[in-house]
């Protein structure tokens, strides 16, 4: 039984399963990007000699720098991520572990990624990273609530706090997921900014602040971060595939986890799709289109959901 | 002198003036309108071949040329109107028919009068469609100098080149063959030039006909830059533009070209000498070598050692002497003399040439010799056994300009023929030594004739009466014989109405080292503790030293060496001194014996003020980049404060020196008006040498190509040489010693083997060596100047 | 003639160096002023721009710009080079429009040597056609950078691949894609090529299609709109006494345009408007540089059309370079040909100014000559300069993402700047 749970851990779908399914999907994030833009893009494996490369790059730790914690960010980051995969719902509807009250612990250990940006750019001692971060935690307020109401919105109409429980429930009552399609929208933009990615990448500015949070970061750490950000990208596409797109699951296993895939990718090309065309949102801009647009459209799904569950029964 | 008569006329409008017989290409320049011009030059006679210089002048029905037509009352010229500036785009045009396309190889292109001239006033578009003339490689391209470069095709046969040669130079060795468009420049069957002032038909070439053969295809003009700087190594003391490249190696010497009337040429020394201060002969490092330690230093890093030496040297002042020779600065020489007198109190200031009639020269006549406008302006030239264009070819400019330009009267008195005698009117033999007795004798024949004088001698004599204007001008041989001499000629001058004297030294700055160290130099408050009794020539101080009385020598100059007489004495005399401090620009024996050696800086490269034999006080600025250490005179400067002496500034020693010349002048007016000098004129003797007697010679040694071993040391003098002995054609019949014959010289106890060449140009009983032709060792007897050795010739054999 | 905008604690702001978080107390007790560096080096800053930020927040109170990082004394160069031998050094000032650099300088030449009139009608009508090639591939490399400096990513390969087209008719004429060097004193280098009439027309066809899409992505963003919309205001009257020009000013309600102003090189002989924009905000600029987009291209269409006939140089031969197969076979060509390569000609004393409109502004060059072939002093006259000094002005109290948006609608070039 250990043997079990260490292979489901460590290995599928734990952390090499993910950790190579991050690779694939930044992948296909940098190709199709590339191809919107008229290039041809990187082969099929440049991620993964990216990651080698970034690995075997040196580390810099500033001067300022505050080294326990510049150094343990970035595992934190990685570490909240690869947690909070085993309580999703794959391609069955039962996830590797789960328990009463699941969709808050998830939502919350995605959390942390956020927060160790916030706190690796703090203690960067340089003062990109602390205008990065002080931006990162600004948008963080903006974008957590209506994610929240979105995924509230579909758990209360499937009745239940458990990940698990509400896939099996939507598996039970086809096509009641289509009641939560404003959520899904929403959801996907509050995922965009939880990745930081455009329009919403303002923490990462490029052409503004370097490179915001992780301009101090170099080498290994820099690595660990871009894991994270990788791994955030596919746990991500599978809460929201999981929460909103809860159909496929009596398929089998392995027509089942092409479906899921395929699933994913469609989160994914939405995302990169995004990014490609639209520009950068300044962060009071975005704080407004959070608060104005976002929140409103994730209450109204909140109603939406009241509604029908009334309907029900 | 009377005011020339001015005229009045308009040029392009604006109005000026000129003196009559100004021509307007010169009255059109002064007031900045440049008119073009190929075959005249300022120096020359006008000819008006090329037909460049066309102008309008109004109510004349033809175009005439600006060089030829001088000023005229009224005048009114155009030098801008359309038919002036078709008629030059027409002759452009003809000029560039037949003229190759050499301008990427040719090595005048950017210095190029031509090239100038047509780009400024042509068509700029060629109509020519035909082939151009080529002199083959026959007649076109034979070396026809061993440094200059001549490609006839470039030739636009302006004639410059066999003006130059014929007014300037004098050799005649150049002139136009064939006519027409097959008209080429050539010497006479097609020999060989040899010219002492070579190099000038190449300066005035308006193309690249003749150029300067030694810097062919090194570099182009534009990246070389002129630093003006003056020759010291002839008493005329001539003004150049020594170039440099990008580098900073000296490239060439060319002559300066602006108002002054020695600009425009140089002698072939002064031009081609560029490479005799450079490589490995060079002294760049000073040594230090004593009993304890051998090292050596920068000059311009350690002054220490320098000083050391200086102070061991004043330790005992009675026993050091100090010598230097002629090619130093004005201002170096004047530090010498005072660091001699007020920092090492020695008596003894010795000049390495042996000048014993310069002292008196210069205390009688400085400031009153002739310049170049009295020698211009005579009717009547008198050279008293002056080879001019052996020692000092750019005074003999002068005196051809004189007679080839102006038509003076020329007379040549001396035991040989030189080359200005050939276009002189008659030439008087007077045996070598006796000048003096032939001033004397000119003096007496002036009042009252006597019959058993020649021809020649008659002929001086009324041409001195009915002169006008006079200049005569003696070389070294006279200057040699003494005071002497100065008095005769003094004597002379004074009979004779308006008429001026010049004395030719041989070497460099002979005058200004002289005058500002020699030990004629008698400026109150200096040395008044020391006594004056101290050595005047080198033999005195060798006798010195070889009895001991001597135990330090300084010795400043460059190429000193060459300067000592009888060298191998020196040398075993050098080794009993306890100080032996050299500063010298070459390496020698004198300088590695030498126990400090001090590096200097050479001829090009010097800084200060040369006066020339003429009077003239020339500036070298001592610009060129890549000179060794400082200049001289700011390390003697140095030096001086480091031992006591007052700080001095540089610029002020400049003109300490310039003050000092002009007292020297004014004395000698005071002593013109001194009568009694000149009457003690008769009663000195004769010192004339007996030539011929018992198979003995007088050897009259000086060359101009030798002049210390300036020549040697450099690749493209050497080429000049003239390597044998020349005899009298009746001595050497007597003698049974026939043309191209190998003889043996008996100097002293040495003999020498030397080749023989008979001439008539030189007197029975006298001979003349070219120094070249010997050995180091050899030449060491001819270390002095001006006084003839006596030898003996034995013929037959190789040595 | 400076605003009184100007602050007074700029002394507080010196040298500072790049990893200095200073924090220093304000005249206001209870903000706290933050000095950022946007360094040299740095993605947004066109070229090397060295901005030195004093922030409240996000909030901007200070900006300091400092230049001179890419100076390489082209100024003085030019004292030591002949007129012919300095135009190339003038493609490397705007290095983004190299060409109306070169017909500046080059028609500030002409007019010192007295030539303007005499510059055949050919070589005057080409010059005006590849200026304004030349002007619409430098508004494209604006938008592109723009565009990704706001985050967009994707317009820029777009309009880069635009961009080839035009560089490739550059390259098909003159033989140099960027620093072409084409125009030379007296006319061009050589006559057009006959392919590259096609390649133009080509451009045209797809360059018409693209300009409403570039169009759309300016005006038809909801997000690019509220990033620039109110952004960096410039008043025409500071404009004017910045010695604004070009896009700048005409964003800012003034109607001038070298090109219609003191018209040069056959202008005046085209049919073309001069977009003008009341608001002076980064919008504003935006839209203006579109629309000059437009007219540039309808000018290359009315160039197209009608070319005439005749040489490309003017017929002197004391300033034109002769063919050079001609100097292999004729002496008065090849002594021209040496002349004015290793010398140059000669040139009347005398001091020009002379403007013309580049794509930044008004660009000209001062020259005083003293006769001879150098110039006395040769001074350029650059937009980019001007329109940067307006950045202090214009961006007190917006926050650091508006700075760089209104660096980039000022549209600066560092070469132009520093020289």
């Amino acid at each position: 039984m250990i043997l079990h749970d260490v292979f489901t851990l460590l290995i599928f779908p734990g952390c090499l399963f993910l950790l190579f399914l991050g690779l694939v999907f930044q992948f296909i994030d940098r190709k199709l990007h590339a191809r919107l833009q008229n290039r041809k893009g990187p082969p099929w494996f440049q991620p993964l000699p990216d990651l080698l490369k970034l690995l075997g790059k040196e580390e810099i730790i500033p001067e300022g720098a505050n080294p326990v914690m510049f150094q343990l960010m970035p595992i934190f980051a990685v570490t909240g991520v690869i947690a909070s995969f085993f309580y999703i719902p794959l391609w069955n509807s039962q996830a590797t572990y789960s328990f009463y009250g699941d969709v808050i612990v998830v939502i919350y250990l995605l959390t942390i990624p956020t927060f160790t940006f916030f706190l690796g750019g703090w203690y960067s001692s340089s003062l990109y990273s602390m205008i990065g971060a002080m931006r990162s935690q600004t948008q963080f307020f903006s974008y957590e609530v209506p994610l929240f109401m979105s995924v509230l919105a579909s758990a209360m109409l499937a009745d239940t706090w458990s990940l698990s429980e509400m896939t099996k429930w939507y598996s039970n009552h086809p096509f009641y997921w289509m009641f939560n399609l404003i959520g899904f929208f929403v959801a996907v933009v509050a995922l965009l900014g939880k990745l930081e990615k455009v329009p919403f990448d303002t923490p990462d500015a490029e052409t503004e602040i370097v490179a915001g949070t992780f301009t101090e970061y170099s080498g290994r750490l820099y690595a660990f971060f871009r894991v994270a950000l990788d791994i955030e990208l596919v746990v991500g596409a599978a809460l929201i595939v999981a929460v909103f797109l809860p159909f496929g699951f009596d398929l089998g296993p392995f027509p089942g986890f092409f479906v899921w895939l395929a699933k994913i990718t469609f989160v994914v090309a939405i995302l990169t799709v995004a990014r490609s065309i639209f520009a950068r949102m300044r962060i009071d801009q975005m704080i407004e289109f959070c608060w104005i647009y976002l929140a409103p459209a994730a209450f109204c799904q909140i109603l939406l959901s009241l509604v029908v569950k009334g309907a029900l029964h | 002198m009377a005011d020339i008569a001015k005229v009045r006329l308009t040029i392009d409008g604006i109005s000026t003036e000129a003196e009559k017989g100004v021509l307007l290409v010169e009255a059109a320049r002064r007031i900045g309108i440049k008119i073009p011009v190929f075959c005249s030059h300022s120096k020359l006679l006008p000819l008006g071949a090329c037909r460049i210089c066309l102008v309008e002048i109004e109510k004349a029905p033809k175009l005439v040329t600006a060089c030829t037509t001088p000023v005229g009352e009224g005048m009114v010229v155009f030098t801008r109107s359309a038919r002036v500036v078709k008629a030059r785009q027409g002759i452009v045009e003809f000029l560039l028919a037949n003229h190759p396309l050499d301008c990427p190889i040719c090595d005048q292109g950017g210095e190029c009068e031509l090239q100038d001239v047509c780009f400024e006033f042509g068509r700029g578009k060629s109509r020519f469609e035909d082939i151009k003339r080529n002199f083959d490689n026959k007649y076109g391209r034979i070396k026809l100098s061993p440094v200059l470069s001549w490609v006839n095709n470039r030739c636009i046969h302006c004639e410059r080149c066999t003006r130059v040669c014929h007014q300037v130079v004098g050799e005649d060795h150049i002139g136009m063959l064939n006519r027409g468009d097959k008209a080429m420049i050539s010497t006479f069957q097609f020999t060989q030039m040899t010219c002492e002032l070579c190099g000038n038909c190449a300066e005035v070439c308006p193309t690249g006909t003749i150029t300067n053969g030694t810097v062919k295809y090194k570099d182009r003009v534009w990246n070389l830059t002129p630093n003006p700087s003056v020759c010291l190594l002839c008493s005329s003391s001539c003004a150049t533009r020594v170039w440099t490249d990008l580098k900073g190696k000296v490239t060439r010497v060319t002559a300066p070209k602006d108002e002054q009337d020695c600009c425009d040429f140089l002698c072939a020394k002064g031009r081609f000498s560029f490479d005799a201060d450079q490589g490995e002969q060079r002294l760049r490092e000073g040594t230090k070598i004593t009993s304890e330690v051998a090292e050596t230093f920068q000059q311009s890093e350690s002054l220490q050692p320098t000083v050391q030496a200086f102070k061991a040297l004043a330790k005992d002042s009675g026993s050091t002497a100090v010598i230097y020779n002629s090619r130093i600065a004005n201002e170096e020489a004047y530090l010498v003399g005072r660091i001699a007198r007020t920092v090492l109190k020695t008596p003894h200031v010795v000049p390495l040439e042996n000048h014993e009639g310069l002292t008196s020269y210069l205390d009688r006549f400085s400031g009153r010799q002739s310049t170049s406008k009295d020698i211009l302006s005579a009717d009547l030239i008198l050279l008293v056994d002056a080879p001019l264009a052996r020692e000092t070819p750019m005074i003999g400019y002068f005196v051809t300009r004189a007679v080839r330009q102006k038509g003076a009267a020329l007379y040549t008195v001396g035991p040989e023929k030189t080359r200005h005698s050939s276009m002189g009117l008659a030439h008087h033999w007077n045996a070598p030594g006796a000048s003096k007795d032939f001033v004397l004798s000119l003096i007496e024949a002036l009042q009252s004739r006597k019959s058993d004088a020649s021809a020649e001698f008659n002929k001086i004599v009324d041409a001195v009466q009915g002169s006008r204007q006079m200049v005569i001008i003696a070389g070294s041989r006279p200057l040699a014989e003494g005071p002497a001499f100065i008095r005769a000629i003094e004597s002379l001058s004074s009979k004779v109405a308006n008429s001026k004297v010049l004395m030719v030294p041989e070497g460099g700055n002979t005058l200004g080292a002289m005058l500002m160290a020699g030990s004629g130099m008698r400026v109150p408050g200096w040395g008044s503790n020391v006594s004056q009794n101290g050595c005047s020539v080198q033999e005195d101080v060798l006798g010195a030293i070889e009895k001991g009385s001597i135990k330090n020598v300084l010795l400043i100059g460059e190429d000193l060496q060459e300067g000592l007489i009888n060298w191998p004495r020196w040398k075993t005399a050098f080794a009993k001194l306890a100080n032996l401090v050299v500063f010298d620009a070459f390496r020698s024996e004198l300088t590695s014996l030498a126990t400090l050696a001090v590096p200097v800086r050479s001829f090009h490269e010097f800084e200060g003020s040369v006066l020339s034999a003429l009077g003239e006080w020339k500036i070298a600025r001592g610009s060129i980049p890549g000179a060794v250490g400082q200049s001289m005179s700011r390390l003697l400067l140095k030096l001086e404060s480091e031992l006591g002496g007052a700080e001095q500034s540089f610029a002020s020693v400049t003109s300490e020196v310039k003050k000092l010349y002009q007292w020297h002048v004014s004395r000698a007016t005071e002593a013109v008006e001194d009568k009694k000098s000149a009457d003690s004129a008769g009663k000195d003797k004769s010192t004339g040498g007996n030539p011929g007697k018992d198979g003995v010679f007088l050897l009259i040694g000086n060359d101009l190509y030798h002049s210390g071993a300036m020549t040697l040391r450099g690749a493209h003098l050497g080429q000049f040489l003239n390597r044998s002995l020349l005899m009298n054609s009746a001595d050497a019949e007597k003698m049974k010693i026939s043309n191209d014959a190998r003889v043996q010289l008996k100097i002293g106890s040495d003999k020498v083997s030397v080749a023989v060449r008979t001439t008539d140009d030189i007197m029975s009983g006298c001979c003349f060596l070219a120094l070249n032709s010997l050995s180091p060792d050899e030449r060491r007897w001819f270390g002095g100047i001006g006084k003839p050795l006596t030898a003996v010739i034995i013929s037959g054999g190789a040595a | 003639m400076i605003s009184e905008k100007i602050p007074t604690s700029v002394d507080k702001f010196k040298a500072i160096s790049s990893d200095n978080i200073s924090v220093q107390e304000s005249d206001d007790p209870g903000d706290r002023i933050v000095t950022l560096n946007m360094g040299p080096s740095h993605p947004a800053t066109h070229g090397v721009l060295r901005l030195v930020l004093s922030i409240d927040g996000e909030v901007i109170t200070e900006v300091v710009p400092h230049i001179g990082y890419l100076h390489t004394g082209m100024e003085k160069l030019g004292e030591y080079m002949s007129y012919h031998q300095f135009i190339p050094i003038t493609d490397r000032m705007d290095y983004l429009a190299p060409m109306l650099m070169n017909l500046g300088y080059i028609l500030g030449v002409e007019k010192l040597l007295g030539i303007t009139d005499e510059i055949p009608a050919r070589a005057q009508w080409l010059r005006v056609l590849y200026s304004e090639l030349m002007r619409i591939s430098s508004h494209l490399i604006w938008l592109g950078t723009s565009a990704i400096d706001l985050g967009a990513m994707s317009p820029i390969f777009y309009a880069l691949q635009d961009r080839e087209q035009i560089m490739n008719i550059f390259e098909e004429t003159c033989g140099a894609r960027l620093t072409s060097t084409y125009f030379r004193i007296g006319g061009l280098r050589e006559d057009i090529p006959d392919t590259v009439i096609p390649m133009i027309e080509k451009f045209l066809k797809d360059f018409a299609i693209r300009l409403d899409e570039y169009q759309n992505l300016v005006t038809g963003n909801p997000i690019l709109i509220n990033r620039l919309k109110g952004i960096g205001c410039l008043s025409k009257e500071t404009a004017l006494s910045y010695c604004c020009s070009g896009p700048v000013l005409r964003a800012s309600g003034v109607n001038y345009d070298v090109r219609k102003a003191r018209p040069y090189s056959g202008y005046e002989k085209f049919k073309f408007n001069i977009p003008v924009y009341q608001e002076g905000d980064s919008y504003a600029r935006f839209l203006v540089r579109m629309d000059e987009m437009r007219e540039s291209a309808t000018i290359v269409r009315q160039a197209i059309d009608a070319i005439p006939a005749g040489p490309v140089k003017i017929d002197r031969t004391d300033i034109i370079l002769p063919d050079k197969h001609r100097t292999q076979g004729n002496m008065e060509e090849l002594i021209n040909h040496f002349i004015l390569s290793c010398r140059g000609f000669n040139a009347p004393v005398g001091e020009v100014f002379s403007t013309i409109e580049s794509s930044k502004g008004e660009f000209g060059v001062y020259l005083v000559s003293t006769g001879g072939e150098k110039p006395y002093r040769l001074r350029v006259h650059s937009p980019s300069f001007l329109n940067l000094s307006v950045l202090p002005a214009i961006s007190r109290g917006s926050l650091i993402a508006d700075i760089v948006a209104i660096i980039g609608s000022l549209d600066i070039v560092l070469g132009e700047i520093d020289r």
